[in-house]
C-alpha cells in the first residue's frame, strides 16, 4: 500500500471512530442510520454498479434481513449477532431465487420482476401475523455483545462500523479480484465474457446473493436499531429511495455509496413536509442525477474539474474517462 | 490427408435461420496445426460456422468434434476451457477497460483462484493475477501494442482495437483459434506483421487456426488449406493455388467482388 493510501485510510479511521463525541443522542441515531442505508448502497453499487443488473426491490431484501433476526432473536433468544448472520442468510437465499428470473429477463423487465418481488415479500410478511406480528408489529431487543446491552446508540455506532467498513472494503476490492474484473466484463459484453470462460448464470447468480446478503445484513442492523418493526417501513417508496440513494451518491464506487448512505438519512429531514409527494420528488431528484450527474456525487471532483476545463481551453475538452460504464 | 492428424471435423452442419438456411449441410475436416482458411462472399455463412463452433449457435443438425470432444454438448462459457479462443468480426471489448485489463480477461479465463484468497487479496491470489498481468502485457508486446496497455481501449483506433482481441485470444494459450476478418482495418504493414505473427504461432506452437478473411493476399499467403462456402454450401475445399483456379470459386466470389484475388 503506498504512502498516501495509508494516509487516507488513517484518516478516515480516526474521523470515523472519533464522529459519535461530537454529537447528540439523536445525531448518533442518524449516524447508525446512514451507515446502515451505506451497506444497502453498497449491495447496489456491487448489483448494479459492477454486474449491471437492475433491482427496484431491495426492500424486500431488506424486510427479510430486518424480520428474519428479529423473529430468531425474540422467539429463540439467539444473540445479536446470530441474528444478524442470520438476517444476512435469509436475504441472501432469497437473492438467489431473484436471480433466476434476471438469467432470463434484462432492463425494464427485470426491473418489474423485483419489484414484484418486494411486493410480494411486504405482503407475505403483513399476512403471516404469527410470525410478524401483522398489524402490530414486532418488537426488536437491543443489540446485547456477550451479555452486555446496548442501550444507547452510541456504543451500537461502534458495532454497525465493524460490521460495515469490511464490506466497504470488500465492494473497494472486488472490481481488483478475479471474481470482480470477470463480473464486470460480463456487463460490459456478455458474449465475449462467456466466450472466455464466465458462466453467466453462476455469475449473476453470485452477484444477486452477495448484495441480498448485504442488505439482509442492513436489514437486521437496522431493526435493532429502531427497536420495532412495521411492514409498511418496506413499501415501494423504500426500494425506490434506495435506487434514487444509490445513483445519487454514484452507482459505479463504494464512495459514492457513503454519499448516498449520508443523503438518504439528511433527505427526509428536508422532505418530511412533503409527504406523499415523497414519491415524486425521488423520482425528479433520479431523473435530474441522471442527467446531470450520472456518476452520482462521488463523480462530482471530476465532473467541476472537467467543466472547468473546458472553460479555460475550448478546443481540448478531454473526454471523461469513467471506468465499466 | 488421413496421414495428417485432424483437429476439428465439421459434419453435415445446418442451420436455418427463419426458414433461410445459413448453413446447408456443411462438412469439412481442419487438419491440426494448420493455417485453415474459410473464405466465401459476404452473407455465406462464415461468421455462423464460428459462432457454431463457439456455441453461441445451435446448429439444427450436424456435429463439430473437436479432439475427441462433441462440442454441441458443451455450453459456451466451456469453449474456452476446451482450449478454443476466438476474435470477432464486430469487436466484443470491454470498452471502458484498458488494453490491458481486456487481455486480462483472456489471461484469467483458464486460471482459476479460490474465491476467498481473491476476495481477501492474499498473496496465492495476488501472484495468481501479477503472473496473469505479465502474461497479458506479453501477448500486446508480441502484437506491438505495448505502449497501448494503460488506454482505454475505445479510445484505441480500430486496427489497434482489433489487435488487442487477437492478444486477449492469443493469451488463453489456446489449441484452436478463431479469427473472424483480423486484417480488417489494417494496413499493409500491419497485415504482414500479422501473417507473420500466425505463422509463428502455427510453427513455434503448433495451434491450428481457422481464418476468416476478405483481404485475399493475407488469405492466399498464409493458409495451407481453404473451404469456400457460398450460400451455406461448401463449393471447393483445397490448397489456395487450387481453389483460386476453380471456375465455380471465381464465379461465386473471386469474380463477382473485384478482381482482389490477386
Amino acid at each position: 500500500m503506498s504512502g498516501s493510501r495509508i494516509a487516507i485510510y488513517g484518516v478516515a479511521a480516526v474521523v470515523l471512530l472519533a464522529l459519535p463525541f461530537a454529537g447528540s443522542h439523536y445525531e448518533h441515531f442518524l449516524l447508525n442510520t446512514a451507515l446502515i442505508y451505506t451497506l444497502i448502497a453498497l449491495s447496489l453499487v456491487i448489483l448494479i454498479g459492477y454486474a449491471g443488473q437492475i433491482s427496484i426491490g431491495h426492500a424486500g431484501f431488506w424486510a427479510l434481513g430486518a424480520f428474519a433476526s428479529a423473529i430468531l432473536v425474540t422467539k429463540t433468544g439467539a444473540p445479536f449477532f446470530a441474528g444478524v448472520l442470520f438476517g444476512g442468510v435469509v436475504a441472501a437465499a432469497f437473492g438467489a431465487l431473484v436471480a433466476i428470473p434476471a438469467l432470463r429477463v434484462q432492463g425494464h423487465y427485470l426491473a418489474i420482476a423485483t419489484l414484484g418481488f418486494a411486493l410480494i415479500v411486504q405482503q407475505i410478511l403483513f399476512e403471516w401475523e404469527s410470525l410478524t406480528g401483522g398489524r402490530q408489529g414486532l418488537f426488536v431487543p437491543r443489540p446485547e455483545l456477550a451479555g452486555y446491552e446496548f442501550n444507547n446508540d452510541f456504543g451500537y455506532y461502534y458495532v454497525i462500523l465493524a460490521i460495515v467498513v469490511p464490506f466497504f472494503l470488500l465492494t473497494v476490492r472486488l472490481p481488483k479480484t478475479r471474481f470482480g474484473r470477470r463480473l464486470i466484463a460480463l456487463k460490459l459484453s456478455p458474449l465475449a465474457a462467456a466466450s472466455f470462460g464466465v458462466n453467466r448464470a453462476r455469475y449473476l447468480t453470485a452477484a444477486f446473493t452477495l448484495s441480498a446478503f448485504l442488505t439482509g445484513i442492513s436489514g437486521a442492523l437496522y431493526a435493532h436499531l429502531i427497536g420495532h418493526l412495521a411492514t409498511e417501513t418496506f413499501s415501494l417508496v423504500t426500494s425506490l429511495s434506495f435506487l434514487t440513494m444509490a445513483v445519487i451518491g454514484g452507482i459505479l464506487s463504494p464512495i459514492g455509496a457513503v454519499l448516498g448512505g449520508i443523503y438518504l438519512t439528511i433527505a427526509p429531514e428536508f422532505l418530511r413536509e412533503f409527504k406523499s409527494a415523497q414519491m415524486v420528488l425521488y423520482g425528479v431528484l433520479l431523473v435530474v442525477f441522471m442527467r446531470f450527474l450520472p456518476h452520482g456525487l462521488a463523480s462530482l471532483p471530476q465532473r467541476i474539474a472537467s467543466i472547468a476545463r473546458r472553460r479555460t481551453s475550448e478546443p481540448a475538452a478531454a473526454p471523461e474517462s469513467r471506468r465499466h460504464d | 490427408m488421413t496421414d495428417i492428424k485432424q483437429a476439428l471435423f465439421v459434419r453435415n452442419l445446418s442451420l436455418a435461420f427463419a426458414g433461410l438456411k445459413a448453413l446447408d449441410d456443411v462438412s469439412f475436416s481442419v487438419p491440426a496445426g494448420s493455417i485453415f482458411g474459410l473464405i466465401g462472399p459476404n452473407g455465406a455463412g462464415k461468421t455462423t460456422l464460428l459462432n457454431c463452433l463457439t456455441r453461441i449457435y445451435t446448429p439444427n443438425s450436424g456435429s463439430l468434434t473437436f479432439g475427441d470432444v462433441e462440442l454441441l454438448t458443451r455450453p459456451l462459457h466451456d469453449i474456452s476451457s476446451l482450449g478454443i479462443a476466438r476474435t470477432f468480426q464486430n469487436l466484443e471489448l470491454f470498452g471502458a477497460e484498458t488494453a490491458l485489463d481486456n487481455v486480462l480477461i483472456g489471461a484469467l479465463s483458464r486460471t482459476p483462484i479460490p474465491a476467498v484468497a481473491d476476495m481477501l487479496g492474499l498473496p496465492s491470489a495476488r501472484r495468481i493475477l501479477h503472473a496473469a498481468s505479465k502474461r497479458a502485457l506479453e501477448a500486446l508486446d508480441r502484437l506491438g501494442i505495448a505502449e497501448a496497455a494503460d488506454r482505454q481501449v475505445a479510445t484505441l483506433s480500430y486496427g489497434v482495437q482489433k489487435r488487442v482481441e487477437l492478444a486477449r485470444a492469443l493469451v488463453t494459450a489456446p489449441r484452436l483459434l478463431l479469427l473472424d476478418e483480423p486484417a480488417a482495418g489494417l494496413n499493409a504493414d500491419e497485415t504482414r506483421a500479422l501473417a507473420n505473427v500466425l505463422r509463428e504461432l502455427r510453427q513455434a506452437h503448433n495451434m491450428t487456426i481457422i481464418l476468416v478473411e476478405h483481404d485475399m493476399s493475407l488469405v492466399m499467403g498464409v493458409c495451407d488449406m481453404l473451404v469456400v462456402l457460398d450460400h451455406g454450401e461448401v463449393i471447393a475445399q483445397d490448397v489456395p493455388s487450387v481453389v483460386r483456379k476453380n471456375p465455380e470459386v471465381i464465379k461465386a466470389y473471386l469474380g463477382e467482388e473485384d478482381g482482389n484475388a490477386a
